[in-house]
């Protein structure tokens, strides 16, 4: 049994109920993400636009060329088949907070991320040239991105995926070349991180350069972390490390070097 | 006092893809018995006779009755625990009654 319910009645009992773990499969998977196979669909009709801030909730913006910013203040917004120069020293989608979906994007050109982003979906996006691909507060899924030639400002801290605060991120079958610090970084920084998955991604460095480590599970703030579980994950090593985990421990499973296919063993 | 929970927990697919959300409901309520014990009486019972008509009064004591009162209560999701192998994080609805999460 996989999920524990605890009920309680109007009066105060409580029962528990056990449930199996459901089923999930795996859809088929042709190539890791490139840049053939994310970000604007081929034969997109793109319409310019000029920086946006959605205010209501559950809007759909499509088929933009958008010079941006694209702040988000509304939850449920989907942002798809757009490319978004993020034109500034921030954010170039900042939904802080905010459950927004984006999808089949490229988006470039901001200092902090392409997106910022709590309980939401990145998928099949194209990210480059920002200092960080996607920071995440909590409970995003991370899937099928294509996130390369990082970095913005002149003495950026460069990561993949950063994950500084919040839990149950899924970051799945990304391609991630990084540099500087990580592919994927997990910090306590800002709160406790719990049930963190990192699971069947190609995290590699930048041709010529180098991460620090090629993931992080750093809990050195101390405001705690569990659950954090990499598997079947194809690493390069950074200039020091494939993981560097600090004041923790996680679950490792099948993680293999880039280079050799040889398991990396556990950090 | 007793409680009977007739409650039942459902996946809404028998599979998902990854990135699909999973949603599990529940349906059902709990039934709350209480028991207590009542009093019966005292009873003040007169009697007369047919012929003369005089009177008797006399008093039957008290006794305790059993009661039973039984309630269908609703039921909510307190808390949602996952143990498996990939743990996920459950969020659990306003109403109490379907957590979500993604597969």
């Amino acid at each position: 049994m996989a999920v524990n319910l605890t009920i309680r009645a109007s009066g105060g009992a409580t029962t528990q109920i056990a449930l199996p773990d459901p089923v999930v499969t795996v859809p088929p998977v042709s190539s890791w993400p490139n840049a053939s196979n994310t970000g604007v669909p081929a034969g997109t009709v793109l319409t310019n636009s000029g920086p946006m801030t959605i205010t209501v909730p559950n809007t759909i913006i499509q088929n933009r060329n958008i010079s941006g910013p694209v702040i988000v203040k509304a939850n449920g917004v989907v942002i798809k088949n757009c490319r978004i120069n993020g034109n500034r020293n921030g954010f170039a989608v900042d939904a802080d907070g905010r459950n927004v979906t984006v999808q089949d994007s490229e988006i470039w050109n901001a200092s902090n991320a392409a997106v910022l982003c709590q309980n939401g979906k990145v998928l099949r996006c194209n990210l480059h040239h920002c200092d960080n691909g996607v920071v995440t507060q909590g409970g995003d899924l991370v899937q099928d991105n294509y996130i390369h030639d990082l970095g913005f400002t002149a003495d950026a801290h460069v990561d993949g995926v950063s994950i500084q605060a919040g839990s149950g991120q899924v970051v799945r079958h990304n391609h991630i070349e990084s540099w500087d610090t990580s592919c994927v970084f997990i910090k306590s920084d800002f709160t406790a991180i719990h049930n963190v998955l990192v699971e069947n991604n190609r995290l590699i460095n930048t041709p010529g350069k180098k991460t620090a480590a090629c993931v992080y599970a750093d809990n050195s703030p101390r405001k705690g972390m569990s659950g954090i579980t990499f598997r079947d994950n194809i690493m390069e090593k950074g200039n020091w490390f494939y993981a560097s985990v600090v004041n923790t421990s996680v679950t490792w499973i099948n993680n293999r070097d880039y280079l050799t296919g040889a398991l990396i063993p556990q950090p | 006092m007793s409680d009977t929970f007739n409650v039942t927990a459902a996946y809404d697919k028998e599979s998902y893809v990854q990135g699909e959300t999973i949603t599990v409901a529940i349906t059902g309520d709990n039934t709350h018995v209480e028991e207590s014990i009542g009093q019966a009486g005292p009873i003040d019972i007169t009697v007369q006779a047919e012929g003369s008509g005089a009177q008797h009064s006399f008093q039957i004591a008290s006794a305790p009755v059993a009661i039973t009162t039984t309630t269908h209560e609703a039921v909510r999701i307190i808390s949602a625990v996952d143990t498996g192998p990939t743990p996920r994080t459950w969020t659990i609805n306003a109403e109490g009654n379907q957590i979500t999460a993604t597969a």
